[in-house]
């Protein structure tokens, strides 16, 4: 999803339960932790370093080379130490990079230590990236797991001042990206704090090539990387605004030509220049994936837009306070055609047999768009009720997100499945929900003690996309909680990112809001935190975690 | 199998090809290596002074294998380093860059080698006889082996091919592997078991 132009501001007199307000504590001081100072807009190394995609023996190490002057090939060593100072040496390399991969770099060094953290550094041209830190996956008994989840990193609508809190903490595993890294828009198109490179619609490889170069660019974005390895999953802006398997809202092949060609040209582009593993090379649309973190926790990380994908069906029959709507059974719409699939037919029986199989304490779904319903009471009397306002969210395709809670719930044939918690981005706001097929049924799902959850979802805010800014007092979410009784949390105005800390007893989702996008700036508030306990599959309240004890020195 | 048979195909083979490459002037090459420490060798000479005009174009975007090469200059019994290319340098014909070699040189007459590997096999020092870096290591099959220039997203580099063209040398001759030698020679022993036999 880009521009929410699904929420409007809610009509004057509606209904406002603000059971929860932010908590609003004060700016979490980090003063214990080195400021990442890395900062280069010129030499070799001016995208700097990055890891992702790590596994309990290897870890994707990349980097970019600027060469001076344009040549056929670069020569790039890595080294790959035990300590911040390099100094104990386990792994070191050679590779080579040429203009055909846009100078990119990246290697995968394997024989690894399971939950270990490494130290790495490239060199080039006679100079030295910086060094970067990063850390393999744990394996068997895991008592903790602790990473940061991102989305929509919008660097025309914005500073990543997200990112760079998140490059601050030296106590985290891994961070998340759930898409939207790069967005496609022309300058000005969509945020106007920045400058977009290049100035047009990115379509053609080089395109893709240039906004990715200008996002690796940004300072917080450099120091983010450099600290912690990444797993992403890419959601519709890496290619084009709420993108499917043939098509996208924002593509239009009268003038830009071939969608399978813009496809191709964007995840080059994106394999060139993101720290991940190609999942499948005989189709690079595919990036489905799964992390084990011992057995504390699977991540399964989705593909839900280009690879199978249908269609958005835009049919929006009814009229709401938020916006036009849609109801799954408007006759004629579409919406309840078991055909139409958000993953495809493999990546569902894959989902399946991973919730199924896995012996993991807890399944984290790492997934682009909300999993949750959303609806909206009509504005129409004559057409009462309550419809789904966003037919791009799973909302769009509900006979699909059905068979997925009937994998929850089980059956004659299949337990059921426990402990899965749904980590979500796209629509740049924050939100805690309790996942139930009967969500507006207090018969069969009871809002207060969570009775007939199957799961939990908890959707991070963007890091710098603009949400419903204008919803200063809260009413829009306040509205939003009511009609949708599963909705623990909702804030609609404010960037930053999620802190998940997950042990065996309880997975929480905390909330860290950034002060600012408009200006570089240091503040972050703590909001919220949510948590699910052992078994239970709804939220409760919680309070923030602590910072782990002595974690690994962040990179010098 | 008949393995007499083989030997001798292989002998016979071997032999036409270095008879074939035993010729004048621009010369395209072409062969196979197997493992990632292999070396090819090729004689040439030049019966004047001139440049010779070395070029690689097998790479192909990632189909073969990234080649390299060093130029070698006979001196009584020993070779000594002359110039070695890994990757050619950018044009506007290559916007995208290569890993194919060129050795554009201007050489005195005299006899010269050419040996070709799969890069980072550098020469160790200015003798020959000093060998490759590569030449202590177990050989690698190109198919088990992750050359540095391959792709990391989309493995290439698997083709174990190569070509070459060399302009301006009098002459040019493959220089037998030392496999080669020995099957020669088997095949030799063998054609001659067969005539005692006779």
């Amino acid at each position: 999803m880009g521009r929410p132009s699904k929420i409007k501001p809610v009509a004057a007199g509606t209904s406002r339960r603000g059971f929860f307000k932010s908590t609003g504590t004060a700016a979490m001081a980090l003063a214990t932790l080195p400021a990442t100072s890395f900062s280069q807009t010129a030499g070799v190394f001016q995208h700097g370093v990055a890891s992702g995609d790590p596994l309990s023996d290897r870890v994707i190490l990349w980097t970019r080379v600027t060469p001076a002057t344009p040549v056929s090939s670069v020569t790039v060593t890595y080294v790959m130490a035990a300590d911040p100072g390099l100094t104990q040496i386990v792994k070191s390399g050679s590779i080579k990079t040429n203009p055909g991969r846009d100078n990119t770099v990246k290697v995968d060094p394997t024989g690894l230590l399971p939950g270990t953290t490494y130290y790495y550094r490239f060199t080039a041209l006679g100079q030295n990236s910086p060094v970067g830190r990063t850390k393999t996956l744990p394996v068997g008994s895991t008592a903790s797991l602790r990473f940061a989840v991102v989305s929509c990193s919008n660097y025309a609508a914005g500073y990543f001042n997200a990112y760079a809190r998140i490059a601050e903490r030296a106590d985290l595993d891994l961070v998340m990206h759930l898409g939207d890294y790069i967005y496609e828009y022309a300058d000005k198109g969509y945020g106007t704090a920045r400058s977009s490179l290049p100035v047009n619609e990115i379509v053609s490889l080089s395109d893709y090539r240039q906004r990715h170069a200008q996002y690796k660019s940004d300072v917080d974005s450099v120091a983010m990387h450099r600290q912690h390895p990444l797993v992403a999953i890419w959601d519709d802006h890496e290619t084009a605004n709420n993108s499917w398997k043939d098509g996208a809202e924002n593509h239009q092949s009268a003038t830009e030509g071939d969608w399978a060609t813009r496809v191709a040209n964007a995840l080059q582009a994106y394999y060139e220049w993101m720290p991940v593993r190609v999942v499948d090379t005989t189709n690079p649309r595919k990036n489905s994936r799964s992390y084990s973190f011992g057995d504390l926790a699977e991540l399964v990380m989705l593909e839900e837009r280009v690879n199978a994908r249908s269609k958005q069906i835009e049919t929006y029959a009814h009229a709401t306070a938020f916006g036009a709507g849609f109801a799954t059974n408007d006759p004629g719409a579409g919406y309840d055609d078991p055909a139409r699939s958000m993953l495809g037919a493999d990546e569902e029986a894959w989902l399946s047999n991973r919730l199924r199989t896995s012996q993991a304490k807890w399944k984290l779904l790492g997934q682009g768009v909300m999993f949750a319903q959303l609806k909206a009471p009509s504005s129409q009397a004559a057409d009462p009720g309550l419809y789904y306002i966003n037919s791009d969210q799973w909302d769009g395709y509900e006979p699909a997100r059905n068979r997925v809670y009937s994998v929850l719930a089980g059956d004659s044939s299949n337990a059921p499945v426990n402990n899965v918690a749904v980590l979500t981005g796209d629509i740049h706001s924050s939100w805690a929900a309790d996942l139930t097929p009967n969500a507006y049924n207090p018969a069969l799902y009871n809002k207060t003690t969570g009775t007939g959850s199957l799961a939990v979802e908890f959707v991070g805010t963007s890091v710098s996309s603009p949400g419903v800014d204008s919803d200063t007092t809260g009413q829009i979410a306040g509205a939003l909680k009511y009609y949708n009784p599963h909705f623990k949390y909702i804030q609609l105005t404010k960037r930053g990112y999620m802190l998940m800390d997950v042990n065996p007893d309880r997975i929480v989702g905390e909330w860290w809001h950034v002060g600012t996008v408009a200006s570089p700036s240091t503040a972050q508030t703590f909001a919220t935190a949510f948590k699910v306990l052992d078994g239970t599959n709804h939220l409760v309240a919680a309070t923030q975690t602590t910072n782990r004890v002595n974690p690994p020195a962040l990179a010098p | 199998m008949n393995i007499k048979l083989t030997l001798n195909r292989i002998a016979v083979g071997a032999a036409l090809a270095i008879a074939a490459s035993a010729s004048f002037a621009d010369e395209t090459l072409t062969g196979t290596i197997g493992f990632h420490n292999d070396v090819r060798a090729y004689n040439f000479s030049l019966s004047a002074a001139g440049t010779v005009d070395i070029f690689s174009t097998s790479w192909q975007y990632g189909l073969n294998f990234d080649p390299a090469a060093s130029v070698w200059m006979k001196s009584g019994n020993a070779y000594t380093l002359v110039d070695q290319n890994d990757d050619d340098g950018i044009s506007a014909y290559d916007p995208n860059g290569n890993f194919n070699f060129r050795l554009q040189l201007s050489l005195g007459a005299g006899d010269y080698q050419l040996a070709l590997v799969a890069a980072p096999n550098a020469p160790v020092g200015t003798l020959l006889s000093q060998g490759f870096t590569a030449d202590a290591e177990a050989p690698i099959s190109l198919a088990d082996w992750t050359q540095p220039s391959a792709n990391p997203n989309f493995p290439d580099q698997k083709g174990g091919s190569y070509s070459f063209t060399i302009n301006g040398a009098s002459s040019v001759s493959a220089v037998p592997e030392p496999a080669t030698c020995l099957l020669m020679g088997l095949g030799v022993a063998g054609l001659l078991l067969r005539r005692r036999a006779a």
